[in-house]
């Protein structure tokens, strides 16, 4: 892989968290394929989405469904506006998994500005590429929190 | 624990109709809620499951403070203990499960207790000689808590002493937990597939407000439901059958008649349950290979009685609340006057399919998680609730829903759906806790 790809490669996911920032989780829900999904798992080394609990576990149908839940008028814990900014460190290629699919791991901090606080959260993501024309799109994007087990805060938007 | 708060003030905040705002909002109050509820009433533990083998071990707190450890001793039966040192009152364990193989050993000069509490080892023992120490003295050992029983594998202590036995004190709602495990083919259900932990900045009452609630969550989850109910709408009836949302979600909007008509329960002691005869959880499809391993275990009439009581929360007041159609149960911790953590557990049904337990994480996942779309918006309006209280408008939070119209039975009293009776069932027993009245 040239240096080029690698460009590339970090450049599409320091787009990914700036769209995550914002939040267009319009455009960021685009970034997936149509298979694609999103886990925030509930315990550290979690190998099992379904029998395991998971904080998210989302498909695109689940994606769209948080989507129109968090711009309806009616959803009081959306009266606060929702503001983070991802810092992304340590980019890694990892390889091809058995699907094929480039796997990249990178490091994050994320302040999220929610309620009138400030929170914190990092970890490490995982993320599953495929090439897709001139660009990426992700097939699986898993978010490994240092503190899964934790009591957490609400969390209304994916990391 | 001293305080400036008389029994007279304290059942002065409890009226037929409305609350002080001091129960929400007033350390002092939260310290004597500690003392007297948690103090007293039976909290639930953990289940006998998550210690399956002798030195097995889980810790928890029994209120804001105290920390126990559940244990299973090499014959088999489960201690709950303090989680303290006989000597100079250090935590012996610090993890939250695990396993003791010979014994629990103090961190700090190596203490040692056998499962079941009793001291077993002291280094250098020969210091104690001729000095009037008592190795047999209960005090220098993991001492018990006051009273542990357990139902169908659903641990509980108590620390108060004259606490009535557990089965009594759970009295008909015991019928939830029952039914909770004649889900199960084999009659039996098992902790499975981790725990989700939520904090909550606010009154640990809320929640259990909250739970059979029902003028609330057409109001509080109305965006969610449009949400899924409009997307859902727009998929492919294949695509839409697949997916177990599409019945888990919609009844959170369900109409004021069909929550009226499922009607509220409530029983001493402050348990009380929403449905019976019907809940939100009552459609959801059943499983042929589940509905067949049902039919061999129990015949037709049975597995049709056990599934035609369906009930949507009952809590075992004040730290127990199950969802028995569903199989997972949360369990409520205080922590300070405006902060508690709620634990979300979930449970296979022994002798099904590994689907229901799949159902039953999904379900944990989508409503219960801090990350969920149902859980959030329950959260905000107890802070809403948490915060506006502050106001000096009023001293008061009103609960008149249907006051005059509940029912009293033998066992029980019953009420509409949409009704306070919740309310009154648990004001009733917080009342009686805090002025001594409980176990008289």
């Amino acid at each position: 892989m040239s240096n080029a790809d690698i460009k590339a490669i970090e450049d599409f996911l320091y787009r990914e968290a700036s769209l995550l920032d914002r939040p267009d989780l319009d455009s960021w829900m685009a970034l997936f394929t149509e298979d694609g999904s999103y886990w925030l798992p509930a315990a550290e080394g979690q190998e099992d989405p379904l029998n395991h609990v998971s904080h998210i576990y989302d498909d695109r149908v689940m994606m769209e469904i948080r989507r129109r839940n968090f711009v309806h008028p009616r959803a009081a814990s959306k009266d606060w506006p929702v503001r983070s900014s991802h810092l992304l460190g340590n980019i890694q290629l990892r390889g091809n998994n058995d699907a094929g699919d480039l796997v990249v791991t990178s490091n994050f901090h994320v302040i999220m500005w929610y309620r009138g606080e400030q929170r914190c959260f990092a970890g490490t993501c995982e993320h599953h590429l495929v090439t897709a024309e001139d660009d990426y799109r992700i097939r699986h994007k898993r978010v490994n929190l240092i503190n899964p087990e934790a009591p957490q805060q609400s969390m209304i938007i994916y990391l | 624990m001293t305080t400036l708060i008389s029994t007279e003030e304290l059942a002065s905040f409890v009226q037929p109709t409305r609350l002080h705002k001091r129960l929400y909002l007033d350390p002092d109050v939260f310290e004597l809620e500690m003392e007297r509820i948690w103090g007293q009433a039976w909290i639930f533990i953990g289940h006998e499951s998550q210690v399956p083998n002798a030195g097995d071990f889980f810790t928890t707190n029994i209120n804001h403070k105290i920390p126990v450890v559940m244990v299973r001793d090499k014959g088999g039966s489960v201690h709950v203990l303090h989680n303290r040192c006989g000597h100079k009152g250090a935590k012996l364990v610090e993890s939250r499960q695990g396993n003791v193989r010979g014994a629990f050993r103090c961190p700090y000069h190596g203490w040692t207790y056998r499962h079941d509490g009793g001291l077993l080892k002291i280094p250098n023992e020969g210091g104690y000689d001729g000095t009037g120490f008592d190795s047999s003295d209960p005090c220098y050992s993991m001492q018990s808590v006051a009273q542990v029983e357990s139902y169908r594998g659903f641990v509980f202590a108590t620390l108060s002493t004259t606490a009535p036995d557990l089965k009594s004190w759970l009295g008909g709602a015991v019928d939830c937990l029952d039914n909770l495990c004649d889900r199960a083919p084999e009659g039996e259900v098992e902790v499975a597939g981790g725990v989700l932990r939520y904090e909550h900045e606010c009154n640990w009452k809320f929640i259990l407000e909250n739970l059979n609630d029902t003028m609330h969550p057409m109001v509080v989850h109305q965006s969610v439901v449009q949400a899924a109910e409009d997307y859902i709408a727009s998929l492919p009836e294949s695509a839409v059958k697949q997916r177990s949302e599409a019945e888990i979600i919609p009844p959170f909007g369900s109409s004021y008649e069909k929550f009226e008509n499922s009607g509220i329960t409530g029983f001493p002691y402050g348990h009380h349950y929403d449905g019976g005869k019907t809940s939100i959880h009552a459609d959801y499809t059943v499983l042929p290979t589940y509905h067949q391993a049902m039919l061999k275990a129990y015949g037709e009439e049975r597995t049709r009685e056990i599934y035609s009581f369906n009930t949507h929360n009952t809590l075992y007041y004040p730290s127990l609340t199950i969802k028995t159609a569903v199989q997972n149960i949360r369990v409520v911790r205080p922590i300070a006057v405006d902060r508690f953590v709620v634990e979300t557990w979930s449970f296979r049904l022994k002798g099904a399919p590994d689907e229901m337990l799949q159902r039953t994480l999904l379900y944990s996942r989508l409503i219960n998680s801090s990350a969920g779309m149902v859980g959030p918006d329950d959260l905000e309006v107890y802070r809403r609730a948490q915060e506006g209280l502050q106001s000096n408008a009023s001293d008061w939070v009103e609960f008149h829903r249907q006051y005059g119209r509940d029912q009293a039975l033998e066992d029980r009293v019953i009420g509409g759906g949409t009704s306070d009776l919740d309310m009154r069932t648990q004001y009733k027993a917080w009342r009686e806790y805090m002025t001594g009245e409980a176990f008289l």
